[in-house]
């Protein structure tokens, strides 16, 4: 079968209903879903929420390593948890464009439904319209995310103290490179996958050890440098980092040269960055690296006291480079 | 009665601005009063200097007609005014008075290379500074690298720490002696000492025979970290091939040319041609480094490899001429830093920083207040033109052409590498010492303390100018100083910036018509973000249009394209030719072997999908292009511009003939297209013609093109002047080639000289014209 979507199916009508009935609740499946109203009601146990809300446009839509409906959902979760809070449910808003295969929709929202069960998460609310044929990219996504926090957790990205660690807690820059691999004729390394990945547990499990965290930060958009940068910016600090310390692929490595892009500068979907006071941080990594999303956890630098809040990185040339702010998306379109 | 009025006495303030403090001007006025039989006083302020005297008419006639003939040699008097007073009761003598202070507009002198009496002096066992390394006189010596504050007194510069004793305080009140209020005045006894420490701290030797001890050193291969007069320098015997490249593997610099100091004019010209241009630069008190063409002796290639010239400076500093005293070869005298790190001046920063560098530090106890490197010329015939302008040259301003009286202050903040900022205020601009690549965090430090600094004594409606890239640090932190004191920004396109800095200082009425500007350079940000870097515009101070350039060609990696020349020929091979083809009729060539082991193919699918390759019209890239294809630097460079120097140093000098070239219309502007140079290449390179001949045939073609398009050009549009910039015209070849074809069609041209024509330069553009829109 080679359905494809049409404007019908984004009427309201009978079209509509029956995508919802047939795909949507078929997979995303839970009682408050199944309800079938325009809007889902539930009951918090706690006085703290936290919501978030991400829209994904990708192309390609599937790629090494996932593809967009996983990414919307680890996207969404990922803002939730970097302030410590236990995510709950999501929300998804479609908006597809007329022709897209209904097998490409179907993949892409069990995608979804494995990585929203993986996280505990479930997609309780949703909306979909259908744009005409060249008016979209295939498929955009919207989620919505809430979550609560637990006790007197205060992660801020203006918490970051001179003195402070900062922990990476893996290879950055795989997400970007594994996107752009797909292009023909770049015969980028092949072992380049994308880092897409909820980092919830990661995040419970770093909360269990008994320090003072300060701020998490999942390094998306603008990679790893826009992240530092915000995090001065929002704390008034400046940061010394040194790039021998920082994890690159070899593929990634390999293509960044060949692209003539900077890692530091790339997208990353499965990484985050801890700010905690430096005495904590030992304990911290090995907590980290006892998870599998966190095996190559580490220090990647200080935060130090800087009214010009400038990133700057010892190079493995033995300077120092200011890193600054990317200089847009070098590469359109990734997340 | 005639005779009574005639001898009645007048009194007059007269007022003196311009270079006038700390070139002897005092002394000399109280000389002259003396001699004239004027009463009254002389003092330096914010202003200059101020003359109250007090004689008869016919006194004070002869005695102002007598200083504007005797004016010492580094002085400049930009205005002298008078002002009559009130009779007033009688004065007792000359006398010169204390400084008055307030905000400033007196100029600091640029440092002044010692004097041949001083050198005496310091040379004279008899004498009292017999081998001592900070004699100075009013003459000569440090000037803004030890100054914090005007007017240049002792108290405002780093020689405050020193008190005179009584010897010299003799000198410094005796208007007959050289030193006669000599602000640096100082001996053995009272003044600062050098030391010799290894690279532990440990102290060696602090008296004379320190130089002993060095010159031993040096011979025994040693490097030494040496403080001079703008910061410490690295220096090691030039003769030494295995030093040299120990040197350079501990500053990391693998091929960027190192300077060389030699005692005298006799000593340089035993390894290199000089002329008499060459001569004046190099004997200049400004003391630059001077590149000049190796003939006779030959020393180790890896002091400028790959290169035919050698940038030879003079002794300036006593230090220099007691090393010399004892060493008789010459040395090799690079900045003490680390590649991508600031000069290093300080002797705590330089105990942390330059032992890793060197085997002993030759340190001393004046604190260098502005950290300075050498300055850097290079000449063809009689034209001299500045590549990096720092020690010796700033910080003279240059007054603004006609049409600018009313301007108001600006401060620009230059472009991202080389980088120089400039001061527009009281109708003078003002440029900076050399900083250098801002993205290096030290030199961003120090450039940004710098800018604040600026800031905080300028007047409150200072217009602020940027490059109109908008991730230069320079752009960033303008926009940031603009925002935190509510000062309005101006933005300028690179190239514009480049040619009016070159009209600026040739003097350009503000009104003029418009010219025609030619800019080649690596890459400046165009108009709708396209790169830019092989222009042709009309242009006056306030605005351009781009007319022409080179045809644009895609820069695979983007930046990468700066550093690996390979890229570029990829590049320029597929634009005009296509990789298909090259690869059918040339397989057999050197350069589509060597292509055929980098990433070819994967960088053809970046330009194809627009990946990351961005297309600019830069002439910078064409230069690496032809260099690696003929086999220069393919691979990698190490330094800016290293594979178009090298070009040019093979070029062969009587090669006159040149390749196809031919003008299309691209984006509605007329653009040089490159096919027939290409083809061209490629057939001479299946011949094996020689790279020598090739890189000649090259630099003539681009030069036939661009001096055909400026004539193609004139037929369309109404301009009698051509003026040329961008770091491309370093290129002596093509600039000297373009600057006698357009003169011979007729045509008036302007070279950048005194300022530089790489981004050295872009600061005093972009105050020149944002002085021009702001003008009332």
């Amino acid at each position: 079968m080679t359905q494809r979507i049409t404007l019908h199916h984004g009427s309201g009508g009978l079209s509509s209903t029956r995508l919802i009935e047939k795909l949507f609740y078929k997979h995303f499946d839970n009682p408050l879903l199944r309800e079938g109203n325009d809007q889902a009601q539930f009951s918090v146990p706690v006085k703290q929420l936290v919501m978030t809300t991400d829209s994904y446009v990708i192309s390609p839509l599937f790629f090494s390593g996932g593809n967009i409906g996983s990414l919307a959902v680890h996207g969404t979760i990922n803002d939730i948890v970097m302030s410590g809070a236990r995510p709950l449910y999501l929300s998804c808003g479609f908006i597809l464009e007329e022709g897209l295969l209904l097998d490409t929709l179907e993949s892409i929202v069990i995608s979804m439904t494995e990585a929203a069960r993986a996280a505990g998460v479930a997609i309780i609310t949703g909306d979909t319209k259908v744009v005409e044929r060249g008016k979209g990219d295939g498929i955009f996504i919207n989620t919505t995310g809430i979550g609560y926090l637990k006790g007197n957790t205060r992660i801020s990205g203006n918490q970051a103290r001179p003195g402070d660690a900062i922990i990476l807690s893996g290879t950055i820059g795989d997400h970007g490179i594994a996107i752009l691999s797909q292009r023909e004729g770049l015969e980028l390394s092949s072992d380049i996958v994308s880092d897409s990945a909820s980092l919830d547990s990661l995040v419970a499990d770093m909360l269990d050890v008994d320090c003072d965290i300060h701020c998490l930060r999942d390094p998306t958009r603008g990679g790893l440098a826009a992240t530092l940068n915000e995090l001065c910016r929002q704390s008034n600090v400046g940061m010394l980092i040194n790039e021998s310390s920082i994890p690159v692929n070899q593929g990634v490595r390999g293509a960044c040269e060949l692209l003539g892009l900077d890692p530091l500068n790339i997208a990353n979907e499965g990484k985050l960055v801890c700010i905690c006071e430096a005495q904590h941080a030992e304990h911290l990594i090995e907590k980290m690296q006892a998870h599998p999303l966190g095996r190559q956890s580490c220090v990647i630098g200080e935060v130090v006291s800087d009214s010009g809040q400038l990133v700057r990185m010892n190079t493995v040339f033995g300077g120092t480079r200011i890193i600054d702010w990317p200089d847009g998306d070098p590469l359109p379109r990734i997340c | 009665m005639i005779e009574t009025i005639a001898a009645q006495t007048y009194s007059e303030l007269i007022r003196i601005r311009g270079s006038v403090q700390g070139v002897g001007f005092r002394p000399l006025v109280w000389r002259l009063a003396h001699q004239h039989k004027i009463r009254g006083e002389v003092l330096n302020d914010e202003h200059g200097v101020l003359i109250h005297v007090q004689s008869t008419a016919k006194n004070i006639e002869k005695f102002l007609a007598a200083l504007q003939q005797s004016t010492p040699a580094q002085a400049r008097i930009d205005s002298l005014t008078r002002e009559k007073l009130k009779t007033e009761k009688k004065l007792d003598g000359f006398s010169i008075a204390a400084s008055h202070h307030g905000s400033s507009r007196t100029e600091v002198l640029p440092d002044l290379a010692c004097c041949p009496d001083c050198i005496r002096d310091f040379l004279d066992p008899d004498n009292r500074r017999y081998l001592y390394p900070f004699t100075s006189c009013t003459h000569c010596g440090p000037r803004y690298s030890i100054i914090h504050d005007t007017p240049y007194d002792r108290e405002n510069t780093s020689m405050q720490a020193f008190k005179m004793c009584p010897s010299c305080l003799n000198e410094y009140n005796d208007p007959d002696n050289r030193r006669f209020h000599s602000q640096t005045n100082c001996c053995p006894q009272c003044g600062p000492q050098y030391w010799i420490e290894d690279n532990n701290s440990r102290l060696h030797y602090t008296h004379a025979s320190i130089f002993q001890f060095a010159s031993q050193a040096l011979n025994d291969g040693k490097i030494l970290a040496i403080k001079g007069i703008g910061g410490f320098h690295l220096i090691c015997d030039a003769t030494q091939e295995k030093t040299i490249a120990r040197l350079r593997k501990l500053k990391q610099r693998p091929h960027k040319p190192l300077a060389l100091m030699a005692a005298c004019l006799t000593a340089i010209k035993k390894y290199v041609f000089i002329n008499q241009t060459q001569v004046q630069q190099l004997n200049s008190t400004a003391a630059p480094i001077v590149l000049l063409k190796t003939d006779g002796q030959k020393l180790p290639e890896n002091i400028a490899p790959g290169l035919n010239r050698l940038g030879f400076m003079l002794p300036y500093a006593p230090v220099h001429h007691l090393l010399f005293h004892y060493f008789t070869k010459p040395l090799v005298v690079t900045s003490g830093n680390a590649a991508s790190s600031p000069l290093c001046a300080d002797n705590h920063e330089a105990r942390q920083r330059l032992t890793t560098m060197c085997d002993f530090i030759l340190m001393h106890d004046r604190a260098i207040l502005h950290p300075v490197d050498d300055s850097l010329v290079q000449t063809s015939g009689s034209y001299v033109q500045t590549i990096r302008r720092s020690r010796g040259l700033v910080p003279q301003s240059i007054d603004l052409p006609e049409g600018f009286q009313s301007s108001p202050d600006v401060f620009a903040l230059g472009a991202e590498v080389k980088n120089t900022v400039c001061q527009i205020q009281h109708q003078r601009a003002k440029v900076s010492e050399h900083f250098g690549d801002l993205k290096h965090a030290g030199i961003y430090q120090s450039y940004r303390d710098y800018c604040g600094e600026i800031i905080s004594h300028a007047a409150t409606q200072t217009t602020i100018a940027v490059d109109t890239h908008p991730s230069y640090f320079s752009s960033r932190t303008g926009e940031t100083l603009a925002l935190e004191n509510n000062l309005t920004l101006e933005k300028i396109q690179h190239h514009h910036a480049h040619l009016c800095a070159v009209m600026l200082e040739h003097g350009i009425a503000r009104d003029a018509s418009q010219l025609l500007g030619i800019a080649f350079d690596g890459i400046g940000l165009g108009n709708n973000q396209s790169a830019w870097g092989g222009e042709f515009m009309l242009l006056n101070y306030q605005s351009f249009e781009r007319i022409a350039s080179l045809q644009a060609v895609a820069l695979p990696g983007g930046n990468m394209c700066a550093s690996q020349p390979w890229r570029n020929t990829v590049a320029h091979l597929e634009h005009a030719l296509g990789w298909q083809s090259v690869m059918e009729k040339y397989s057999q060539l050197d350069i589509v072997q060597y292509l055929h082991t980098k990433p070819t193919q994967q960088v053809l699918s970046m330009i194809q999908q627009e990946l990351n390759a961005p297309p600019a019209s830069s002439t910078g890239r064409l230069f690496d292009a032809v260099a690696a294809a003929i086999g220069l630097c393919r691979d990698e460079i190490s330094y800016e511009g290293q594979a178009a120097m090298q070009l040019e140093a093979i070029a062969s000098p009587n090669e006159t003939r040149l390749y196809p070239f031919a003008f299309i219309k691209q984006d509605s502007i007329d653009r040089i297209c490159w096919k027939g140079l290409w083809q061209g290449i490629l057939d001479d390179l299946s011949v094996q013609l020689d790279s020598s001949i090739i890189a000649a045939k090259f630099i003539n073609t681009l030069t036939t093109a661009t001096c055909r398009m400026t004539l193609a050009l004139r037929e369309r549009h109404h301009f009698d002047t051509v003026v040329l910039s961008g770091g491309t015209f370093q290129n002596m070849r093509l600039s000297k080639k373009l600057y006698d074809a357009l003169e011979g069609k007729g045509l008036s041209v302007l070279r950048p000289a005194r300022f530089p024509c790489n981004d050295g330069g872009i600061a005093l553009g972009q105050a020149i014209i944002t002085t021009a829109r702001h003008n009332s």
